[in-house]
């Protein structure tokens, strides 16, 4: 899951966005990695979400579904609820880097920090620290393209981001940014040791408006044997209306 | 609140809720478990009568199932556990149910029993400025694993192999005071009003610290009530609650109070979760052991494991010791191991062993009982 910068950045990224690759089109040269950025933010932003989402955690031949809905504004701030019988009224509320957890039949709030953060969310192989990620990858990595790939048949540009700081949740990320459509296809994650933590792949892509987005992907860990999850959207909504005290402890425990 | 009157006013509440919503949704839901287990009693007791030696067969069949509406600005839940019990755990229900206070309902002998608990039932209307709540609910504001003594509207059933608290019939107005704070009011008046309790909550976060302070009345003993909890982060989560009690009619309330509190922590290493507590149960000059007749001695120890051996499997041990004088070699303590296995997204099989020597309650530790019980649960 990804969330969403400012708007009014969002505006002028989208705007940049669309004058580089243009550029970049007339002369059919490899786009900076600024560019890259700037042009998947544009893709990405929105001020506020709305969808149902399914997720199909598949272990060892196994599935286990979840289903959910979820609203967000901006990149910081994402309520969701679980619906499927099992897991029915669990919420997550996320405020910037914190996030709670909501259990409805004991009634009781859990923050989810420290030691938990490094857990699979609901027993999928999406951490809660892969959650909490900020999309603003300039802030904790170095850029740089390192050269083109065809993926399903869509050229794509490998973007290569490098942890600059402590805190960043990977020490290497790898890209591959659809050159036309500028959604990311496929997502590795790699440790400071070299080993490959975790695959993200995109399965679906949709054109929302004038712009396309991933609405379906299945992220894999390495350090799990023989797991996947696969996660979609249904009735996405962008740019809705939202009612700001839904991001609020009142509401999560409501 | 209780009785068939405050139940019938609180179904037209629900169905009142249910029927206002503009934009309702609803759910319908829960879980039938069925659990055989073999008790063995040595020199144990209860109530301070001898219990036979040997062995026996308990079986409990449950269903626990529940219903809610939700609009835009009404809500409305009730949910409810009925079980059918033989043997010892028809025994244990029906003296539960016995016991003053309790709003477990049991019909049978001491060998079949059948009961009935309302867990939930309670309307709820939103208001742009705070959220008020009617009805029986549960009220959490503890930190701790199995103690917490700010917890002064739940009480907690340990008749299964984690606690479980259980609701009250009270009037809650949450006010939101930001996004991470608000305060709680919270009435539970008794059929003798200045019998029930009464309580205001301030919670929030500050500097990374998740903390509450509360002030209350109990009308039953006539007692001021005030706690306060935190909860902080440091790799491992630390958490800690207090409550003090004081007679103001006293002509010595300070030394006519007394104070519980209880700190933690919580963390994970690698497929384990662990977590240890300890409970302090006492403090100024008053006799404490009728505040917490189910831990009555003045110190105790809790310390639980889950091993989480694949993402289906999982083996949990769970250790409560305690008495007057810590870890005394006549203490009472109790060993709980659970392994749990998922069969399918619905359902779960789970096998059991329960060691306790002597009895919490009377605090003493002669005597031994055993259980080894298997369990089938489904949800829908």
């Amino acid at each position: 899951m990804r969330y969403v910068k400012q708007p009014a950045k969002s505006i002028v990224a989208a705007v940049m966005a669309v004058l580089a690759a243009a550029v970049l089109a007339a002369q059919g040269s490899a786009p900076s990695a600024e560019q890259l950025l700037a042009r998947l933010d544009a893709n990405e932003s929105f001020k506020s979400i709305r969808y149902s989402g399914r997720m199909e955690i598949t272990i060892g031949g196994q599935t286990r579904v979840k289903e959910m809905t979820a609203v967000a504004m901006g990149a910081d701030k994402a309520l969701i609820e679980f619906t499927n019988p099992e897991d029915r009224g669990i919420r997550y509320l996320k405020l910037g880097k914190d996030l709670w957890m909501y259990f409805p039949k004991e009634q009781d709030t859990v923050k989810i920090s420290g030691h938990l953060l490094k857990e699979g969310m609901m027993g999928s192989d999406v951490s809660y620290e892969d959650a909490l990620e900020s999309s603003d990858y300039k802030a904790k990595y170095s850029a740089s393209v390192s050269g083109s790939d065809e993926v399903d048949g869509h050229k794509t540009w490998i973007l290569e981001l490098k942890a600059r700081v402590p805190t960043a949740s990977y020490d290497r990320i790898v890209m591959w940014i659809d050159a036309e459509r500028y959604v990311q296809l496929k997502e590795e994650m790699y440790a400071r040791s070299g080993k490959l933590l975790k695959t993200s792949t995109t399965l679906d892509v949709r054109q929302i408006g004038s712009r396309w987005y991933a609405i379906s992907l299945v992220m894999e860990s390495k350090l799990r044997k023989d797991t996947k999850t696969t996660f979609s959207m249904q009735k996405l909504e962008l740019d809705v209306s939202l009612d700001p005290r839904q991001f609020s402890m009142a509401w999560l425990t409501k | 609140m209780t009785g068939r009157r405050g139940t019938g006013l609180l179904v037209a509440l629900c169905l009142a809720a249910a029927a206002g919503a503009q934009e309702t949704s609803s759910w319908f839901g829960g879980s039938l478990r069925a659990q055989e287990s073999a008790v063995g009693l040595s020199g144990a007791s209860a109530g301070g009568l001898a219990l036979p030696d040997g062995w026996s067969w308990a079986s409990a069949t449950s269903l626990s199932a529940g219903l809610g509406v939700k609009g835009q600005r009404t809500g409305a839940e009730a949910s409810f556990d009925l079980a059918a019990l033989t043997g010892a755990s028809a025994a244990a229900v029906i003296a539960t149910a016995a016991q003053p206070g309790s709003d477990l309902l049991a019909w049978g002998s001491g060998e079949n029993a059948v009961s009935l608990r309302l867990r939930t039932l309670w309307a709820k209307l939103d208001l742009d400025w705070a959220a008020l709540q009617l009805g029986r609910q549960v009220v959490n504001y503890g930190r701790g694993a199995l103690w917490s003594p700010e917890d002064i509207f739940a009480r907690l059933d340990l008749s299964g192999a984690t606690p479980d608290r259980l609701g009250a019939d009270a009037l809650r107005l949450k006010i939101p005071l930001g996004d991470l704070s608000g305060l709680d009011l919270v009435a539970a008046p008794t059929a003798d009003p200045g019998n029930g309790r009464y309580a205001t909550r301030l919670s929030g976060e500050l500097l990374g610290l998740d903390s509450g302070i509360l002030g209350a009345w109990d009308g039953a003993s006539r007692r001021a009530l005030a706690a306060a909890d935190c909860k902080f982060d440091l790799g491992p989560s630390f958490y800690a609650e207090a409550l003090f009690s004081v007679d103001p009619a006293s002509v010595d309330p300070f030394g006519t109070s007394w104070a519980r509190a209880v700190a933690g922590l919580d963390w994970s290493v690698g497929d384990f979760v662990l977590a240890a507590e300890y409970y302090w149960n006492g403090g100024g000059s008053a006799e404490v052991t009728s505040i917490d007749p189910s831990f009555p001695a003045r110190q105790y120890l809790f310390a639980t494991g889950l091993w989480s051996i694949s993402d289906f499997t999982s083996l949990s041990l769970s250790a409560t010791s305690g008495s007057t004088g810590l870890l005394s070699p006549e203490a009472p303590w109790r060993l709980t191991s659970v392994f749990s296995l998922d069969v399918s997204q619905n359902a779960s099989l789970g096998a059991s062993l329960d060691l306790l020597r002597g009895n919490f309650a009377s605090m003493s530790g002669a005597g031994w009982t055993t259980s080894l019980g298997a369990t089938l649960a489904v949800k829908f």
